[in-house]
């Protein structure tokens, strides 16, 4: 019983593994061979990491990006439009 | 998914003092354990004793049947022995364990002897198998490896917000996965407003290392703007434009539509090259 259980939830387990091994930016080179789930969740935390950088490394240029700009000319009612969505 | 498989109520009353002193998330585990080895009250799964550290956790994964068989085989074995470990069971967990090494056998066969493996920094994963579980090579490294998971699987837990409150393998790695997608979404988000900024944007056909230098003096005509912010620009749109797998989402190409106002000096500039270029599925 228990054991039939457990199977169906590996079931799922190893689809959501794959699934965040799709999302993983070493996903093409791989070719579709499944690599270990330890390995994967180590890449994924660095991937979080690096995404999380990344973020933050855009919001910074964008904001710099606004700061540089004159508040009423053309591009920055472009910006503040954008900005609106 | 139902999480709850693994906490559903397999808890005995004999363990139930056992269960009191030990921390949760070693409940569930410990429970299913215990249920299956059919000890009386004073065995213990010598789990809450000397396992402070933070990794004395148990593994969190189902019980695989691996598990639940070697435990009722060795039960078996077991009977003879049970008074004898009884009184000396934290003893024999103390004089077993060697903070360092990483694995500790002892001979095979019929001896199920609690082995203690501790998770310290030397780099090793230390497994602690619990008392009545098999021994051997195998089960060992199959210990091992699902502690691994379960650490990295903890280590994520810390950094996806809202994802400690979750239980269960599934749920934590859907979060995960959610979370992942998320933050892909903003990259591109992001890189596309930035690249957006840039009134001139560059004939994709060409490449773009062609044109950077051109839009640059286009720039300097029309638009009288700070020098830094067209370096910036440039640089920018190198960079917003290398990370692969940007997509031009309706969202987008609409924002481009922009107002009669500016779209006078935005033609002026060509822009309606990139916006041909948008609009096209990439």
């Amino acid at each position: 019983m228990s054991s039939r259980r457990s199977r169906v939830s590996e079931e799922e387990i190893n689809e959501l593994i794959s699934k965040l091994q799709s999302l993983l930016p070493e996903a093409r080179r791989r070719g579709g061979g499944r690599a270990s789930a330890a390995k994967l969740l180590k890449e994924t935390c660095n991937y979080i990491r690096s995404l999380n950088r990344e973020v933050d490394d855009l919001s910074g240029r964008l904001s710099a990006l606004m700061a540089t700009m004159d508040h009423n000319s053309a591009e920055a009612e472009i910006i503040r439009s954008l900005l609106r969505q | 998914m139902a999480s709850s498989h693994w906490d559903s109520a397999f808890v005995s009353k004999t363990t139930a003092e056992m269960l009191l002193r030990m921390p949760q998330q070693q409940v569930a585990v410990a429970a299913a354990a215990a249920a299956v080895t059919d000890f009386d009250s004073s065995s213990s799964l010598d789990t809450g004793t000397d396992a402070p550290s933070a990794d004395g956790a148990m593994v969190r994964s189902p019980l695989s049947s691996e598990l639940h068989e070697s435990i009722k085989v060795q039960n078996q074995n077991q009977h003879g022995r049970v008074d004898h470990k009884r009184k000396s069971k934290d003893e024999a967990s103390l004089g077993i364990r060697d903070g360092k090494s990483k694995k500790q056998k002892r001979p095979k066969g019929g001896l199920k002897i609690t082995e203690e493996l501790r998770s310290s920094s030397d780099g090793y994963v230390h497994v602690r198998a619990r008392r009545g579980q098999a021994t051997d090579s195998h089960s060992l490294s199959e210990r091992v490896r699902r502690k691994k998971i379960s650490e990295r699987m903890k280590m994520l837990q810390g950094l996806v917000p809202g994802c400690d409150k979750v239980t269960g393998k599934a749920l934590i790695l859907d979060e995960i996965i959610n979370y992942v997608q998320c933050l892909q979404n903003q990259v591109e988000f992001l890189s596309m407003k930035i690249a957006s900024l840039s009134p001139v944007l560059y004939d994709f056909d060409v490449g773009i290392a062609d044109c950077i230098n051109q839009p640059q003096k286009l720039i300097m005509r029309s638009i009288p703007q700070p020098l830094a912010y067209v370096d910036q620009m440039n640089h920018l749109q190198a960079k917003a434009f290398d990370s692969g797998t940007t997509t031009f989402s309706q969202d987008e190409g609409s924002a481009l539509q922009m107002g009669e106002q500016t779209q006078g000096f935005v033609d002026q500039i060509g822009f309606t090259n990139i916006r041909s270029i948008i609009s096209r599925p990439m």
